[in-house]
């Protein structure tokens, strides 16, 4: 068999690949025939609730679980984060975290039991006002969360006498006075919640030293090793199952500490267990993105180019005390000269975990919003001044095609038509319009990804791949790349992932996942048709290399009478399928798939003065992203990524009780999403230049998720001509800074 | 110094002044249960917020004021303790529910909510339990045609009546237009969703998009499949659903 040279097929030959597919589960999701695992119900299982801690910062004394285990239905109490009698107080950082499990016959039963728990608690003195750095610096809540400096090679070094510190800072000063312009703007951007809807947990059982889980995960191939870790015992004894899951975006990586409570209640009771999060606990607990707050100061030339940032930010990432990472300000942005800091600030919060794009949308949403404040000092056109500043970015090879995809949006909102300077538009009653942009990058490289192939001497296709589908459309990607292949009709191919009992692939996170499927599957599609080419030019008495596999038919080019079916074709295999196992690794060079996109996104909103509500008219969203696998979901993932942008902007915030800590709004009804009557218009344009396709697949489900909160931000600004500092843009932030503009 | 705070006040304000779209039109309360709930409340049948389960076990009331057609064992003393016109329910019992055409068995208290019987004793897992105060719509049915949150509606309120849920909807034209419009992407809203289509087609079957963006605001998309939902509504009215 020749080696096999992997490649995508051309676009004009392409059938599925490019093209608009639905989704193959569509149907399943939309009847209700979709088992998440919330869903399986197992013969005789037990459902668990937990009591989450009602204090952000308390000592636990003690439980008394008497009441519970005389409730009829109550099979188990037990403790999570809670001391034993007798054992020395457990100290609890974060409201919500769990305490005590309660397994019961139904769901109501473990409820009642968790009500009737006693604990004794001390309380201790909590602190979260995460945006507040004097504050926290008093109650010696800060930890340095590094920074740097880098200053044009013209201004020199330090010499030998001078103190650095100090150097550096008459050098920031200096060009500081050497600008035309200079802006001091503070921005934030508070914590939001992960918000799955399907909350965090597990659905398991022992089947004798065997746990089989149905965990609601991103990462089906790597989270046995994680319930083996604390269960001690190996992975190989751990088989873990995700056909659906209910969202994740980022969260759902690990087994939590209340999936291995799960199995360990499973172990006591030998009896299958349920143990989801409530509403209430997976807001608190099941994942958050930490804040982040800036004082910033540039100074700019004429033209309007930045030449100096310096900018000192903080935020909270929980009780870990960390922050929004430093390495991104200004973000893509990168003027020649730049001072900052980092502070992160220890509150007591559950610790944040990875959220779509970590880090990029509060760099993107506290940094580029004071480019714009820029084109408000100036009195300058937005769109021009971020045209103007892309001759220095940290990807300069880039510059080009975000100018282009900014030409491209501002086509697409009517930028010409509808912009007027910051607070300069009309006013129809108390409602003013503006306009606002914001752009971001992301990475996208493939993750690890193997598949096996199964062809039966039949004709059957069946492959496997211990992936997992969050919503992207995976499952369909993995079909179209072998139906394409393989020249056989999508539904003629039997996918199965969502296993760990199935070949290694890599968790889905940072967009990796269509990369990662699209190498392995068309890379076991290449090498199966390979062998089966071989066996067919036999038969055929022609070379393998002229032969090519089309509408379910395997024929030599340009002879289409010289052909076999696909079913005839398979008959020449044997008795035995004909297998093969792909395997590719994470930074393999490989002509199907390669990394880094840009994207632009603007924002048209309405902002009533009267009220503080903002409300979006339109948002378009153009995107590059190498080869578009499957136009259809990609679409959709970019839909849904500038309404998680509407959401982080607009509406969602943790919110925390100043004195005592608690997180108060943790239920739908307060904690705001928006809904469907809130999105406006949304445009999505795939930014598709010639040599685009000929990149290969690139992950998209982070970097659509970036620049919206800043285009938001940055288009109330341009309407109302205030800074509204801190996003989500409540009605109330907005009413405050138009007051204390009006001074 | 210092960002605009994040203060507890903002609950008050973001609650308040909530912009005009954000309305919940389509999907009313189960027509009993919010009735029952006053009733219960002087006697502290209610359990906190917190608690899934929003009612006792211990007892449920019927009256005659309260519309409520339960066709149930009752047990006679706690009965006749009740006020005049009240009957009290207690315990387990069994009662009848159609579900999707089909006449169903469950063993319920008077607590257990239709989500509970439907997830747990008949399998159909389509309603989901997202929000069990009602906010999110991932637990809406049909009763008697009309979109009800299964979570917030207690199963001894409905018994007798016909019930249906995202499972049956497998030949209807909603499912299939979501399909087409690929409005979906986790998908653990989407039955959800399916069903407070299907209830507000029924009301408004020429709805303009405009009403579409105001009637459709009872469920919530963590995925934010918003965009592709309305364009599956405008082809459901247009009568077409091409992609």
């Amino acid at each position: 068999m020749a080696e096999v040279t992997y490649n995508w097929p051309e676009n004009h030959k392409a059938r599925l690949i490019g093209k608009r597919v639905s989704r193959l589960d569509g149907m399943e999701k939309s009847t209700g025939a979709a088992k998440y695992t919330y869903d399986i119900n197992l013969p005789k299982q037990l459902v668990v609730r937990a009591l989450g801690c009602p204090h952000a910062h308390c000592r636990v004394i003690s439980v008394d679980a008497s009441a519970t285990e005389k409730v009829p239905g109550v099979v188990l109490v037990h403790l999570i984060k809670a001391p034993k009698p007798g054992d020395e107080p457990v100290e609890i950082r974060a409201d919500g975290t769990l305490l005590v499990a309660v397994a019961a016959e139904t769901e109501a039963i473990a409820a009642e039991g968790v009500s009737k728990l006693k604990v004794k608690y001390e309380l201790l003195e909590s602190f979260v006002a995460d945006h507040d750095l004097q504050a926290a610096e008093a109650k010696k809540r800060t930890k340095k969360a590094g920074g740097g400096i880098e200053l044009d090679e013209a201004i020199g070094e330090p010499g030998d006498d001078d103190d650095e510190e100090e150097w550096e800072e008459q050098k920031v000063q200096q060009l500081f006075a050497q600008s035309k312009y200079v802006v001091e703007g503070n921005y934030g951007i508070d914590t939001i919640t992960h918000c799955c809807l399907e909350p965090h947990g597990s659905t398991l059982h022992w089947d004798g030293d065997r746990l089989k889980v149905n965990h609601s995960t991103q990462n089906v191939s790597r989270t046995d090793d994680g319930y083996a870790d604390a269960l001690k015992i190996s992975a190989d004894e751990v088989d873990v199952h995700c056909e659906y899951i209910g969202g994740g975006f980022g969260s759902k990586f690990k087994p939590d500490y209340w999936g291995i409570a799960a199995a360990e209640i499973a172990k006591q009771t030998g009896r299958p267990i349920k143990f989801l999060l409530t509403r209430d606990q997976e807001l608190k607990i099941g994942g958050n993105r930490p804040s982040g707050f800036i004082d910033v100061k540039l100074g700019a030339d004429e033209n309007g180019v930045v030449q100096v940032w310096d900018s000192h930010h903080w935020g909270t990432s929980g009780f870990n005390g960390s922050t929004v990472s430093v390495g991104n300000f200004p973000y893509v942005f990168r003027p020649k000269n730049w001072r900052r800091r980092a502070t992160g600030i220890i509150t007591d919060n559950e610790p944040s975990v990875a959220w779509r794009a970590p880090n990029h949308p509060q760099a993107c949403a506290i940094t580029q919003t004071a480019y714009d404040d820029l084109a408000a000092k100036m009195q300058a056109d937005s769109l021009d001044i971020f045209l103007r500043n892309l001759e220095n970015i940290d990807s300069p090879e880039k510059s080009l095609v975000y100018a282009e995809q900014l030409r491209i949006g501002a086509d697409l909102i009517d930028w010409r038509k509808h912009w007027h300077l910051h607070g300069k538009g009309k006013r129809r009653g108390s409602v003013v319009e503006g306009l606002g942009i914001g752009i971001h990058k992301w990475g996208g490289t493939a993750n690890s990804s193997n598949c096996l192939l199964k062809i039966h001497p039949d004709g059957g296709v069946e492959s496997y791949c211990g992936t997992q589908d969050l919503g992207t459309g995976t499952r369909t990607i993995c079909a179209m790349v072998l139906a394409e292949t393989l020249g056989l009709p999508i539904e003629a191919v039997k996918v199965n992932i969502g296993s760990s009992t199935y070949p290694f692939s890599g968790a889905s996170g940072g967009s990796t996942t269509v990369g990662a499927v699209s190498e392995s599957h068309r890379r076991a599609a290449q090498e199966v048709l390979a062998q089966l080419f071989d066996l067919v030019a036999k038969r055929l008495e022609v070379p393998a290399e002229k032969l090519e596999a089309s509408n379910g038919n395997i024929s030599v080019v340009g002879y289409s009478d010289k052909s076999m079916s696909w079913k005839q074709a398979c008959s020449l295999i044997g008795i035995q399928p004909l297998e093969v196992t792909s395997i590719y690794k994470r930074g393999d060079d490989s002509p199907l798939s390669s990394s880094n996109v840009a994207g632009c996104q603007m924002a048209r909103v309405a902002v009533d003065t009267d009220t503080g509500v903002v409300k979006i008219i339109k948002m378009v969203a153009v995107q590059d992203m190498g080869l578009v696998m499957n136009r259809k979901t990609a679409e959709s993932q970019i839909y849904g990524a500038l309404i998680m942008s509407i959401a982080a902007a607009l509406f969602e915030q943790r919110i925390n009780d100043p004195k005592t800590g608690a997180f108060i709004n943790s239920e739908l009804d307060s904690y705001r999403l928006p809904r469907l009557g809130d999105t406006g218009e949304l445009v999505v344009h795939f930014h598709e230049p010639e040599n685009e396709r000929a990149r290969g697949v690139i992950g998209l489900g982070e970097p659509p998720a970036i620049s919206g909160g800043a285009a938001i931000a940055n288009a109330v600004c341009n309407a109302t001509g205030v800074r509204v500092p801190t996003l989500p843009l409540t009605p109330k932030r907005v009413l405050d800074a138009l007051r204390t503009a009006k001074g | 110094m210092g960002a605009s705070q994040s203060d507890a006040r903002d609950v008050a304000t973001c609650l308040n002044l909530i912009p005009d779209s954000y309305t919940f039109i389509p999907v009313d309360l189960g027509n009993c249960c919010a009735h029952l709930f006053h009733r219960l409340e002087p006697d502290g049948f209610i359990m906190s917020q917190q608690s899934s389960q929003g009612v006792s076990r211990r007892g449920f009331l019927k009256g005659s004021g309260a519309a409520v057609a339960v066709s149930t064992v009752v047990s006679s003393t706690e009965a006749e303790a009740a006020a005049p016109g009240l009957q009290v329910v207690s315990g387990e019992t069994s009662i009848t529910l159609k579900v999707n055409g089909k006449s169903m068995t469950a063993k319920v208290e008077p607590r257990t909510t239709l989500l509970d019987v439907l997830r747990y004793q008949f399998d159909l897992t389509g309603a989901k339990p997202v929000s069990l105060g009602g906010s999110s719509g991932a637990s809406t049915v049909l009763i008697g045609g009309k979109a009800v949150m299964a979570s917030t509606t207690l199963a001894l309120a409905v018994a007798g009546k016909e019930v249906t849920t995202c499972e049956s909807l497998g030949g209807d034209a909603v499912p299939a237009a979501f399909v087409e419009h690929d409005a979906q992407q986790c998908g653990f809203c989407t039955p959800g969703f399916v069903v407070a289509v299907r209830a507000f087609l029924n009301k408004y079957p020429n709805a303009t998009e405009e009403q579409i963006r105001a009637g459709l605001n009872g469920n919530i998309c963590r995925c934010g499949t918003y965009a592709n939902i309305l364009q599956a509504v405008v082809s459901l009215v247009k009568g077409n659903s091409n992609g």
